[in-house]
């Protein structure tokens, strides 16, 4: 096993963005499970233990992945350097993205419901690749605020064409 | 010498296009002169000065004929036919109660008599003409309605009775300028400007111009664009006249003046043969015969009723995609690279320097034992076909077919660093310069004058590529990044490393168990990003690593949003040397030069920005 890796100046995102994740996935799995319920319990025979059984199956198994969003948001991290802004996440699927900062568009600060339970935000960096989507989460009070900010600025100074 | 496509509204004393101020040049454009008068008479200024007039910020109509070329003739053509159909019914319907009325001729008659005679015809009539006067009422306000001008840095498009619109486009932005000319608005001595910029639906349509006046329009829109304030500089060269015959003979007719000759040369047997040389059509003929074969055999006639279909759309499709490559010509100009092509709808477009994003090479596999390659490239714009009227998404064709030789001129167009130099050649015939060679000329090679060969999937990995897994790679060099695949349909991607926006490099479970990663480059324009799977772990690292450092290096050193400056002397004088050189620490920095700029300040600070460069030493 032969692991892709990158050392560097690596800035982690919060840990309470699990819950975040972990909120998201469990809302998502009662919503998935009682329609999947309710559809079949109207429109196939099935006996009313079949249903309760695959619902539940389907809500425990979503919950499982949620659960996994622990370990998965350690991963998530980002490191400025001097020309560009690198970005990891993933832990079997591990990717790795780089962008100059001469690319940036446009920075999105963004919040959902969950996310503002928890005081956290989401930043984007809009490059205009759209295949690029490179996307920090979990930025805890007015961090994604003084990052946008900092982004920014220093793209300011490295403007460049498309 | 005939010219048919002489407009024949160009009869009418003064031509709308150009609007009433500007006494200066009726004399030499009265169309009537330009009937008459040999061709070789008429002065070369003139379009010129035509396109002056129109540039100099005031609103300005299109050709006369737009709406009937956009979509007014099919109006009227509908209208007939549905008049016709419906005759017998309208007829029956203003028919006075009792009569029965059939279509039969005698009937018709009669009937047509007794609308006469109660006095109903007149109104039918009346309504006609009316409907008549509408529509061509209608039609006139569209086209009074829809104006362009061309400011300084803008470029606008009003239009719309109903639903208005108006569109602004910042000069500096262009991607690139297309003049097409379908068969049908070349009749009339129209074409349509087609101003692009990136986006899914951000280009400026000035549909339709007159030609002259388009082709000179171009220059200027180009000449603003990139930064010159006079357009003395692309005074034309050649006679009005040639271009006058050219421009049926040649699609590229009215650059020729400026720009040398294609650089390109495919003969048309050339063309025709690689067009026939489709995989596909040769399996829709050979299944052609197989069914002919078939049905001659097994004596099925109804197999007749798929057939025919079948063959007519294989016949429409070939004849379509040859007619678009046919008369095809690339050439450098100092605007920028220019592509023209077609048989009957010509197209020209002229790229400016750093709109190609990327380029595929690839080699179809019927072509291979001929030596020939196909280029493509991907813009951040999308062009509308002038043959089909399709979009045509995102991909456009550099070079139609050719061999090794012509792909090496047409890639040196866009990166002429590539030319010649032995990873280009290595990325099309290689299959094994990678593994040892590559690391040992990467590390001899450590000036970056030219990084040597490709790395390659290890041997572990190779049941991922088991066939291609030698020729599988990727090469970094210092201007571009090259993915070189597919051992059967050979095929290489190229792209400019100032043009990438990212790099990625990424890894699943699977790729993990392997030791190999596989690495992204994405670039604007295409859906999907140019990806080199199936790479060693350390080699994937270390490119991206080295990608790390040498993207932004080239990002700084792009000179594309002044590449006047760097093409200047191709095919024109040199910029003339302004006194107030601004001290500029590089020539190289121009595109770095005006930061703490929002991109919309930019724009408005371009010619202030491209004054000062011009005193600069080219690069």
């Amino acid at each position: 096993m032969e692991r892709i890796d990158i050392a560097g100046d690596w800035r982690r995102v919060s840990p309470r963005y699990a819950w975040a994740e972990l909120w998201t996935t469990a809302i998502w799995a009662v919503v998935i499970a009682g329609a999947t319920g309710a559809i079949l319990w109207f429109v196939t025979g099935l006996e009313r233990w079949a249903v309760v059984v695959i619902a539940v199956a389907i809500l425990v198994a979503m919950l499982a992945s949620g659960v996994v969003a622990f370990l998965r948001v350690r991963t998530i991290g980002f490191a400025m350097r001097e020309d560009d802004l690198l970005v990891r996440r993933g832990m079997l699927f591990r990717r790795f993205v780089s962008v100059p900062y001469g690319r940036m568009q446009v920075v999105d600060v963004t919040q959902g419901p969950v996310e503002r339970m928890l005081d956290l935000k989401t930043l984007k960096f809009v490059t205009a690749a759209a295949t690029s989507a490179v996307t920090i989460p979990g930025l805890p009070g007015t961090d994604a605020e003084v990052l946008r900010d900092e982004l920014v600025a220093v793209a300011e100074s490295r403007r460049a064409g498309l | 010498m005939s010219e048919p496509h002489v407009p024949p509204d160009e009869q009418q004393p003064a031509p709308p296009a150009v609007t009433p101020p500007a006494p200066a040049t009726d004399a030499q454009a009265t169309p009537a002169a330009a009937l008459i008068a040999p061709p070789s008479e008429q002065p070369p200024e003139a379009a010129q000065e035509r396109a002056r007039t129109l540039v100099d910020g005031d609103w300005h109509r299109l050709h006369p004929a737009t709406p009937l070329l956009r979509g007014g003739l099919a109006v009227i053509v509908v209208g007939a036919i549905l008049l016709n159909s419906l005759r017998d019914r309208l007829i029956a319907l203003f028919l006075p109660a009792g009569v029965d009325y059939d279509g039969d001729a005698p009937d018709a008659i009669e009937a047509a008599e007794r609308l006469a005679l109660n006095g109903t015809l007149i109104w039918v009539l009346l309504g006609f003409l009316v409907v008549l006067a509408l529509c061509v009422l209608g039609f006139w306000l569209a086209w009074r309605v829809h104006r362009f001008r061309v400011t300084g840095d803008v470029v606008e498009v009003q239009q719309g009775i109903l639903f208005r619109s108006h569109r602004r486009a910042p000069l500096a932005r262009i991607q690139g300028v297309n003049l097409e000319k379908p068969l049908f608005a070349r009749l009339f001595g129209a074409c349509k400007l087609e101003i692009q910029s990136a986006g899914a639906d951000a280009n400026v349509d000035l549909a339709y111009l007159r030609t002259d006046v388009a082709d000179a329009l171009r220059f200027e829109i180009l000449a603003r664009a990139a930064g010159r304030t006079t357009t003395q500089q692309h005074q034309q060269q050649g006679s009005h006249a040639q271009r006058v015959v050219d421009d049926f003979l040649r699609p590229d007719a009215e650059l020729v003046g400026v720009a040398p000759t294609s650089l390109v040369r495919l003969k048309a047997s050339t063309v025709v043969v690689s067009s026939l040389l489709d995989l596909g059509l040769v399996i829709g003929v050979l299944a052609s015969i197989a069914a002919v074969v078939a049905m001659l055999v097994l004596d099925i006639p109804w197999l007749l009723f798929t057939l025919v279909p079948t063959i007519l759309s294989i016949v429409s499709i070939t004849v379509r995609t040859l007619s678009r490559k046919l008369r095809y010509s690339i050439a450098q100009t100092p605007d920028g690279i220019r592509l023209a092509y077609g048989l009957l709808s010509t197209t020209t477009e002229v790229l400016p320097a750093g709109r190609v994003f990327s380029i595929t090479v690839s080699q179809p596999l019927l072509w291979r034992p001929l030596g020939w390659w196909k280029v493509a490239f991907t813009r951040a714009t999308k062009t509308t076909d002038a043959s089909s009227g399709q979009q045509k998404q995102y991909a456009n064709v550099l070079l139609p077919v050719g061999t090794l030789a012509d792909v090496d001129t047409v890639i040196g167009l866009v990166l002429p660093q590539l030319r010649g130099s032995r990873l280009l050649h290595d990325g099309l015939l290689g299959i094994r310069a990678g593994d040892e060679d590559a690391r040992a000329d990467a590390a001899v090679d450590a000036d970056g004058s030219e990084r040597g060969g490709f790395v390659t999937t290890p041997r572990r990995a190779r049941i991922l590529r088991p066939l291609s897994w030698r020729r599988n790679g990727v090469a970094l060099g210092d201007d571009a990044v090259l993915l070189r695949k597919g051992r059967i349909w050979r095929s290489l991607g190229i792209v400019p490393l100032a043009r990438t926006q990212s790099f990625a490099l990424h890894q699943g479970p699977l790729e993990g168990a392997l030791g190999v990663a596989h690495l992204a480059v994405h670039v604007v324009g295409s859906a999907l990003s140019p990806t080199i799977g199936a790479l060693g772990v350390d080699d994937a690292q270390a490119t991206f690593a080295r990608a790390r450092e040498v993207v932004p290096a080239a990002i700084g050193a792009d000179t594309t949003e002044t590449w006047h400056v760097r093409t200047a002397g191709v095919g024109e004088e040199p910029a003339p040397v302004a006194a107030a050189a601004a001290p500029m620490p590089a020539p190289h920095a121009a595109s770095s030069s005006v930061d703490g700029s929002a991109p919309h300040d930019r724009m408005e600070q371009h010619d202030v920005t491209h004054d000062e460069h011009r005193g600069e030493p080219r690069p």
